[in-house]
């Protein structure tokens, strides 16, 4: 018997004006992973969350080992076994990683208080017993981005889940953790859970799934075992026809052009309480280049960021723009066309969640459109819909943030501060966080052809792939100093840069100066 | 006078002055865990100064005076709460609405029930003094300490229970988890309306309390007689960052700058004025310190 059946499943979505499902289905096996898989907008979270009783569907059949349900709200999911991990994470500051997972069903003592010894005793045996190497007494706040994920998956298991549905788990995960991940994850299929993984990247579901379920358009595709469809043909699939998003970009002859943004003897002694956040950078971009960063996590890429977005002083060195200081203000009238920055924390920086996607395009855009002080709407709602256009956020100018997926707010963000005309300095932090393939694909596209306008691009990112996908040349941070600055090409392969961000190799000749713009 | 008298003297008004202070920002803990800026705490006092006055007057009985203190502020914080919770109305505006009606009922109450609108002295029990004839004998320290009315001692009591609440109870927990990520106390099947409810309904209660320890001891009422005490309790609370034994310690030192103004009162020749202005100054001074140490 199918342990789920989802029949016939319609959701529209009034405040949008959309159908985000058609007639979708979806059916699962007992103690199987099974990949529902689509690009941003498919309909695949709005699916799952039906599923998990978050949202009621206008019309269809749910069925649980054979059985008609209809879900009020998630608790009553929960009573049949199936519960979700959302893609931003509901851990609960304040409480420590026991307490969070016994949530709703913790022990007591005699007088009703709480039995703090037994939370924790019952939270370790609970994670030791599914073999998750996981501190429970820990603060939720101290956590790692895969432990908390580890504490969500603990707080279903404890509840007796057996069907979890994971929302692109992967996304917030390094390489390291996700290989950690899978092993949790075949672990707990082989304990006879059955697992649903939301996702977009082809690669990983190809790894790990045993079966799937490719959505668009909120429609129902088809399901395939694994191992019968080509990564190929899975991808014409998402998307109707397949074209790499690796556009490898053309060698750029290099060309002199002036120096747009320099960045001498730059340290930052103490951050967080970290000694050395950053050591003696000495960076340089000129216009129609693309200089990408990288490192791993917790190496200095944060604090090069606020740096660069105004939001940290130096402690030594300093930032110039075109020769001058680094301005406070992005929007400084000296700027000429401004900075445009797409910051790595898309809901908290990129964008306000209680507003409109036009307010937001509006008011946080590089041009103003306040020419008398009074808003010029003809010219903010020409603004917006040409943000709108650029990756095609799926989204009304006037709906709400909140009420967008993940990879469209990322969108709408891209399409803002990427419109016309292109800003001299473009810093991009994580630019293809969340976005599915099409997007992509046309967000390179639209870098590339900024950096011949002779825009000068920042690259901040921890995807090795981007990073050697876009960049003209490419700089390596290790512990907060440079451990290389190298020049892209056929010699820089992906082993390379990690030895260069594990810090196994340095290849940096410390010159200071203009040496970094040194083309050979 | 020694100045040890003088120094005993000042603390031992001080305590006396934190009560209200300390059962008003231990009330307000409960809203400001759950999420919500409670600025209704003054209002609240008030209705518990006026009903936990007017009861004992009544009843001749201080306990059934606490208790209807208590039960009315809570009433009015329910209503308060409904109506920002389940009607959705602004928290300020309704806040606000709050600390308008609740003086404005007791003034009409005051009149129809008492013939007056400004101060109504009546004979109240005076609180007992239960530990004066035995630990009160103790040289400096038991005057401090243990010649305090029986109030005071409530407010400790009280004040620790809720600590234990806050981070021992069922109920203390998911309050806390509401006002730290809402959505997943809604995913885990909980209703966070119902903590946020339950957190205003007990500050209302401990704000009763606060209020009737400012009138019953004083065996009158007198409009207005919170006079900004639950505007300074709420500072309290973010100075003492949040955690019920910080919060109970910045509450003594306002006490300690009440008590020491109303010490120097006609002391060194300062204009009135400038010596009443002090615990304000001192919340001014220890709120800007307290924020730029935060930010450090």
């Amino acid at each position: 018997m199918r342990s789920v059946e989802l029949v016939g499943i319609d959701k529209y979505f009034p405040s949008s004006g959309t159908w985000a499902l058609i007639q979708a289905r979806l059916s699962l096996n007992p103690g199987e992973i099974h990949a529902v898989v689509g690009e941003n907008g498919a309909g695949k979270t709005t699916l799952m969350k039906i599923l998990a009783g978050l949202e009621r569907p206008d019309s269809g059949q749910i069925r649980i080992r054979g059985r008609t349900v209809e879900f009020k709200n998630p608790a009553e999911a929960t009573r049949f076994g199936i519960g979700m991990v959302h893609q931003h994470f509901m851990t609960i500051p304040g409480l420590n990683a026991a307490e969070n997972i016994l949530f709703g069903a913790e022990p007591r003592t005699v007088f009703g208080l709480l039995d703090k010894k037994a939370v924790l005793r019952k939270a370790a045996d609970c994670a030791a017993g599914y073999g998750f190497s996981l501190d429970v007494r820990r603060n939720a706040e101290s956590l790692s981005v895969g432990e908390r994920q580890q504490v969500e998956i603990l707080r279903l298991l404890q509840k007796n889940c057996d069907i979890l549905i994971l929302d692109e788990p992967t996304s917030v995960l390094t390489d390291q953790e996700i290989r950690s991940f899978f092993s949790v994850l075949r672990q707990l299929k082989a304990s006879g859970k059955t697992i649903v993984i939301i996702s977009h990247k082809v690669g990983e579901i190809k790894k790990i799934a045993d079966r799937l379920s490719v959505m668009k358009d909120g429609r129902f595709l088809g399901e395939y075992k694994a191992t019968d469809i080509s990564n190929h043909a899975l991808s014409d699939l998402i998307m109707g026809e397949y074209e790499s998003p690796r556009l490898k970009a053309k060698a750029f002859p290099p060309r002199p052009a002036p120096t747009i943004l320099e960045i001498k003897n730059l340290s930052l002694h103490k951050f967080k309480r970290k000694a050395h956040a950053l050591r003696d950078i000495n960076l340089s971009v000129g216009g129609g280049e693309i200089l990408g960063i990288c490192a791993l996590a917790n190496n200095g890429l944060s604090e090069l960021e606020d740096l660069l977005a105004g939001r940290l002083k130096p402690d030594e060195g300093g930032v110039f723009f075109q020769g001058r200081p680094y301005p406070k203000l992005r929007k400084a009238p000296w700027l000429d066309g401004g900075i445009a920055y797409v910051p790595s924390d898309r809901i908290g920086r990129g964008s306000c969640s209680d507003r409109s996607v036009a307010e937001n395009i509006v008011a946080l855009d590089r041009g103003s459109f306040f020419p008398h002080g009074l808003l010029d709407s003809a010219k903010a709602q020409a603004r917006t819909l040409k943000a709108i256009q650029v990756l095609g956020v799926k989204a009304r100018p006037e709906s709400k943030i909140s009420q967008l997926s993940g990879g469209n707010i990322q969108k709408m963000i891209l399409g803002r501060e990427l419109s016309e005309p292109p800003a001299k300095l473009c810093l991009l932090c994580e630019p293809g966080w969340g976005l599915d393939y099409a997007s992509l694909r046309r967000t390179y596209k639209r870098i590339l052809e900024i950096r011949s306008r002779g825009s000068a691009v920042v690259l901040i990112s921890s995807d090795i792939d981007e990073i050697m996908e876009l960049s003209d040349r490419i700089a390596v941070l290790h512990k907060g100093g440079l451990t290389g600055l190298v020049t892209n090409g056929p010699g820089i392969t992906k082993s390379k840069l990690g030895a260069l961000m594990m810090g196994l190799e340095n290849v940096y000749s410390g010159s200071r100066g203009t040496a970094g713009r040194d083309h050979e | 006078m020694t100045w040890l008298d003088t120094l005993g003297g000042i603390t031992a008004s001080a305590l006396e002055a934190m009560t209200p202070l300390l059962l008003a920002a231990t009330g307000g803990l409960f809203t400001e865990l759950a999420g919500m800026l409670n600025i209704a705490l003054e209002g609240l006092m008030l209705a518990g100064a006026f009903f936990g006055f007017a009861a004992a007057a009544v009843s001749g009985s201080l306990l059934l005076g606490i208790l209807a203190g208590a039960l009315a502020s809570s009433l009015i914080a329910w209503i308060y709460g409904s109506a920002t919770l389940r009607l959705k109305a602004n928290v300020f505006i309704t806040g606000l609405a709050a600390n308008i009606f609740a003086p404005s009922v007791t003034a009409v109450l005051s009149a129809a029930w008492f013939g007056t609108r400004s101060v109504v002295a009546l004979a109240v029990p005076e609180p007992a003094r239960p530990l004066q004839t035995s630990l009160g004998r103790i040289p400096v320290l038991g005057g401090v300490f243990f010649s305090q009315h029986s109030l005071v001692y409530l407010s400790w009591a009280l004040a620790a229970g809720a600590a234990v609440i806050i981070y021992r109870s069922v109920l203390g927990t998911r309050i806390r988890a509401t006002g730290a990520r809402a959505e997943a106390v809604a995913a885990a099947g909980f209703k966070p309306d119902f903590y946020k409810l339950s957190a205003i309904i007990i500050s209302g209660f401990f704000c009763g309390i606060a209020g009737a320890s400012l009138s019953l001891p004083l065996g009158a009422y007198v409009p207005n007689m919170s006079s900004g005490r639950g505007w300074i309790a709420l500072v309290a609370i973010y100075l003492g960052n949040r955690r019920p034994g910080r919060t109970a310690l910045a509450c003594f030192v306002f006490a300690l700058a009440e008590s020491f103004s109303n010490y120097a009162q006609g002391q060194f020749g300062i204009p009135s004025e400038f010596i009443l202005a002090i615990p304000f100054a001192a919340t001014l001074i220890a709120l800007s310190l307290g924020t730029s140490a935060k930010n450090e």
